[in-house]
């Protein structure tokens, strides 16, 4: 398994650069370091918060259900978009 | 009139008109997270408290007292039962103790000495609670005389006066104190029993530390006090980086914004005998760095000359 | 409801301290526990928690210290309160005796604000980037009042907007006749945090009564929407806000700037779910 991108320590700093081979003793030794969490190559994991991007969706249109705003529906647009282009499935 | 808390395992009315009839003003708190909040945003002017009660959590409270908030001379007197008299009194910084079942005449007594003792100790500095000239120059001579080797920091705030003359002084104190408490922190931090902070007077305050650790505690107070300064500024001055005001003559004038230099004199293998000597040093090596913009530290690296 | 206004503030000035989620304090009583532990992580900790960072200022500026009303952030007041202080201030914490699901979602509200709002800041280029997140992770203390101090209310305020679909604000102004920007400005008032962020806990949902701090209270504003509608943590009612006009036009961002504060927003989520996922002790490896 492979480092997809910079890891970084619990103050934010960049401890090491994508393309690292990970072990087990690498990941012990960022544990000590303070990394919280890291991306690897691969395909997507699926996190425990993460529904599918329909339910999502769904959900989104639910909290903008009381305004007709147009700064705000343009902020839900956006959001829409984003999820749409970063979520898409590999 | 002074403050008097109460730590206490149970309540004791007896114990608090008692200190009430002698016209102090009595706090007591019998829930101990919520009490301690209290006394370290509100420090009493003396302090019972119950050994019994939690021994770890009273060892933190009073050198939290005792050492980080510079509150060495607050008397404190601990209420110990006769079993526990074994305490490691090197470790607990009390200054009197006495046991529950005291008569009051001698609770009294004793509580009228700490706050006589506490009186005569005191030279601190009003403004910082910090040791003030008498209490430095006897801590810095007392280390010579044992020829250790330790390094003696002047710490000046630069361009504290425009800082005065645009906020007003009570802004300037209110810095003032808050460099006290950068000090008193780091040095404590590196330190811990083996370092010293006092207040000269004004902007002027001194640090006494362990040779090697010097350099690493002058840059954390600089690192510290330029970190905490940006609170004390308004923001206009914060986004021009400067003072502008007009000089005697009417002219408009830049200042910079407060930093701090520090000036280090080490005591290399007892080469100094007397503190007039050290501070004849200070005095040449804070010229330079007081030119140097912004905060920074000097040591004096220059060879003894015999 | 005045004089239920006058009990309430009765019950306020009485406060002594704010609960906070007990794994939180769990995880700084091992932190501190441990020798290599510096202030710096200490202060990571102490400024992912609402109750803890007001708790943190609220020392530092009393008055004993001698410069109240000045310290608005965590990273100063630790460097001016020293080791020792934060380590008792941590250990004498109060908690929640009862952790209830919402609080989790108040918490992870709040934490969201926060790193919208510095996100915000950044954007606009103001020179206190780490203050206005600071306001934001304040906010809603109110609500945390609320909760802690007056649970019989905040249960009827969580029905009303349950049955009758209104906006916490609102069901809140009903049961209580105040909401929870008042009681959190009342309290941070008393406590002498500086009116940096006293202005956008108090108004936060009325920009215009914000007088020094108009572009900060704004920003909370904001931060508070994008949150809301991102539905990240749970701020009382499942409906984004109002947007006022005075804080979009104090602003001055257009579709553009959003649109290049979702990435940098989403990323900065992303590590903050990991630490609300370490916190609730799921763990993840």
């Amino acid at each position: 398994m492979r480092v997809a991108a910079e890891v970084k320590d619990d103050q934010g700093r960049v401890i090491c650069a994508p393309g690292l081979e990970l072990d087990a003793s690498i990941l012990e030794r960022f544990q000590r370091l303070g990394v919280h969490y890291l991306v690897v190559e691969g395909h997507p994991v699926n996190f425990p918060w993460e529904r599918p991007l329909e339910e999502d969706l769904e959900e989104l249109e639910k909290r903008f259900s009381h305004t007709s705003d147009p700064r705000l529906l343009m902020l839900k647009e956006l959001i829409k978009q984003y999820w749409q282009k970063s979520r898409k499935p590999e | 009139m002074p403050k008097i808390c109460l730590l206490l395992k149970e309540k004791r009315p007896a114990w608090v008109e008692l200190f009430e009839k002698e016209g102090l003003e009595v706090c007591c708190d019998y829930r101990l997270p919520e009490a301690i909040d209290n006394i370290l945003s509100q420090p009493p002017d003396l302090l019972i408290i119950e050994y019994e009660l939690s021994p770890e959590l009273v060892y933190d409270l009073l050198i939290a007292l005792k050492t980080t908030l510079y509150l060495p001379f607050l008397p404190v007197l601990l209420v110990l039962s006769a079993t526990e008299f074994q305490l490691d009194w090197e470790r607990y910084p009390v200054d009197d103790f006495f046991s529950p079942d005291i008569l009051p005449p001698e609770l009294l007594a004793r509580v009228h000495l700490a706050f006589a003792r506490a009186r005569r100790l005191a030279d601190n500095n009003p403004l910082t609670g910090l040791p003030g000239n008498t209490s430095i120059l006897k801590y810095i001579q007392d280390k010579l005389d044992k020829g250790e080797e330790i390094a003696i920091g002047y710490v000046d705030l630069d361009n504290f006066k425009p800082f005065n003359d645009r906020y007003g002084f009570a802004r300037g104190d209110e810095i003032l104190r808050a460099l006290a408490r950068i000090l008193t922190n780091v040095v404590r931090t590196y330190a811990g029993d083996q370092g010293f902070v006092g207040h000269i007077g004004g902007d002027d305050f001194v640090f006494v530390c362990p040779l090697p650790k010097a350099e690493k505690i002058a840059q954390e107070i600089i690192d510290h006090f330029d970190q905490v300064v940006p609170n004390f500024l308004d923001e206009e001055d914060l986004l021009k980086g400067c003072f502008i005001s007009e000089d005697r003559q009417g002219r408009t004038c830049r200042f910079p914004l407060p930093s701090v230099s520090i000036a280090i004199v080490p005591n290399r293998q007892g080469r100094y005998k007397h503190y007039g000597e050290i501070s004849a040093v200070a005095a040449q090596i804070k010229k330079y760095v007081k030119q140097i913009p912004g905060s920074t530290y000097l040591l004096d690296r220059r060879k003894a000359k015999n | 409801m005045e004089a239920q206004k006058r009990e309430i503030k009765r019950k306020l000035r009485q406060l002594q301290s704010l609960p906070t989620l007990p794994p939180v304090v769990s995880r700084l009583t091992k932190l501190i526990g441990d020798e290599n532990t510096t202030a710096l992580q200490i202060a990571e900790v102490i400024e992912k928690d609402q109750v803890l960072t007001s708790k943190v200022l609220k020392m530092v500026n009393s008055a004993f210290y001698g410069f109240p009303k000045r310290i608005s952030t965590v990273s100063s007041a630790i460097v001016l309160l020293g080791f020792n202080v934060i380590r008792t201030l941590v250990l004498t914490a109060s908690i929640f005796e009862m952790m209830q699901s919402e609080d989790l979602g108040l918490w992870e509200h709040s934490l969201g604000v926060a790193a919208a709002s510095g996100i915000l800041a950044q954007h606009l280029e103001l020179k206190n980037q780490e203050e206005v997140a600071t306001a934001g992770l304040l906010h809603d203390l109110g609500k945390v009042v609320i909760r802690a101090e007056f649970p019989h209310f905040y249960k009827q305020i969580l029905r009303l907007v349950e049955q009758e679909k209104l906006s916490f604000l609102e069901a809140e102004k009903q049961i209580l006749g105040m909401y929870h920007g008042e009681i959190g400005e009342f309290l941070v008032r008393r406590w002498n945090l500086p009116e940096r962020l006293v202005e956008p806990i108090a108004f936060h949902h009325e920009v215009e009564k914000a007088r020094k701090y108009k572009k900060e209270t704004a920003i909370i504003h904001l931060a508070d929407i994008i949150i809301r509608a991102l539905g990240y943590g749970n701020g009382g009612d499942p409906w984004v806000p109002g947007l006022q006009d005075k804080a979009w036009r104090w602003l001055g961002l257009d579709r553009k700037d959003l649109e290049e504060l979702l990435p940098l927003l989403d990323e900065r989520l992303l590590e903050l779910r990991f630490f609300t996922l370490e916190i609730q002790g799921l763990g993840f490896a």
